[in-house]
């Protein structure tokens, strides 16, 4: 990586100097890299930790809420606590891994401390009817609203279900999930955000998968 | 056991939204270390310092100074204490052998001889 000098303009633009070549260029805050808004963060820009908050809110904020089932609130302070400790580690980073990689491993070990410590995720009691039968939980107000009404619920009620059975599965295959099915990674990058190897995610995924499928059978098959 | 995608299944989980962050959250953020900051004890201590009528004295660079001044101290006094110790093993050793000496000949007076 080339060794880079980085300083704030009053009209938020930085100056980027090559220390190698001597050259002077000048950027927008947009375009700096990753690494080099965490070098600065750790000599104090708030303007750069900004800029990292800023890039990254939505993957971080959204693959804690799929951990999390969804509870905003709880995401959003989670997901704060989280930059807060990329703020505090600044000054150890090492830019020999992608920065989203590390910024996803502080997220696994905060979303796991806050799920230890909360530990609450008991699988709710299945929907039965008068009789005591097991019925889909869409069933119930299904018969009385048509069209739209109909779908948006039926759409809601269902991602409150994916939501539900996603909190259920154990810690680790929940993270390989979220990551490889919503964060699009690559298997070497869960592998790293997991302290795992390839083929123990692999197996984290597909164990993951055949309990959702499980779980999930009648939706597979309501929603053809 | 190897990860296989299953279509069917992708297409259901496909289904939730994908969440966004709330609308200023980097504000808040920011304002939660900035918050961080204030209630770190550091800054707290200085700002105390500062309010005494030695404040302005007592820095970081005191504090330091102190400190370095504090275990020199010990170690110069933790050096003397060895020399000492070993002062007297060497004269121990000395009266030790002087003893043996005598014991092997009694009819010499080492003590005077030399």
């Amino acid at each position: 990586m080339t060794a880079t000098c980085l300083e704030t303009t009053a009209n938020r633009e930085w100056v980027v100097v090559n220390v190698g070549t001597r050259a002077v260029e000048w950027k927008p805050m947009e375009e700096i890299g990753d690494a080099n808004l965490m070098a600065a963060t750790a000599r104090g820009d708030d303007d750069a930790f900004a800029e990292l908050v800023r890039r990254h809110q939505n993957l971080v904020f959204g693959t804690v809420s799929r951990m999390l089932g969804g509870q905003r609130a709880e995401s959003e302070d989670v997901a704060q606590q989280i930059f807060i400790r990329v703020h505090r580690a600044a000054s150890r980073y090492q830019p020999d891994a992608k920065f989203t990689t590390w910024l996803l491993t502080i997220c696994r070990n905060c979303v796991f401390t806050h799920l230890k410590k909360q530990n609450r995720w008991k699988k709710e009691e299945p929907w039965k009817d008068e009789d005591g039968v097991e019925t889909h939980p869409l069933d119930h107000q299904m018969d009385t609203l048509t069209g739209n009404a109909r779908e948006h619920l039926l759409k809601q009620e269902l991602e409150k279900v994916i939501l539900a059975e996603i909190a259920e599965l154990p810690e680790a295959q929940r993270m390989a999930l979220v990551l490889r099915q919503y964060e699009q990674m690559d298997y070497e990058d869960i592998a790293q955000v997991l302290s795992a190897t390839v083929p123990s995610v692999k197996s984290l995924l597909f164990r993951a998968r055949e309990t959702l499928r499980k779980a999930l059978q009648s939706y597979l098959h309501a929603t053809h | 056991m190897e990860d296989r995608e299953d279509p069917e299944l992708n297409r259901l989980l496909g289904q939730l939204k994908s969440p966004q962050a709330p609308l200023g959250f980097e504000r808040r953020v920011m304002a939660r270390l900035r918050e961080e900051r204030e209630q770190s004890v550091w800054p707290k201590l200085r700002r105390w310092g500062a309010t005494q009528t030695l404040g302005p004295r007592i820095g970081f660079t005191t504090a330091c100074a102190a400190l370095v001044f504090t275990v020199g101290v010990s170690v110069l006094f933790q050096w003397k204490e060895k020399q000492k110790t070993e002062r007297l093993v060497a004269a121990l050793d000395a009266f030790e052998q002087y003893q043996q000496d005598q014991e092997k000949w009694p009819e010499l007076d080492l003590y005077t001889w030399q």
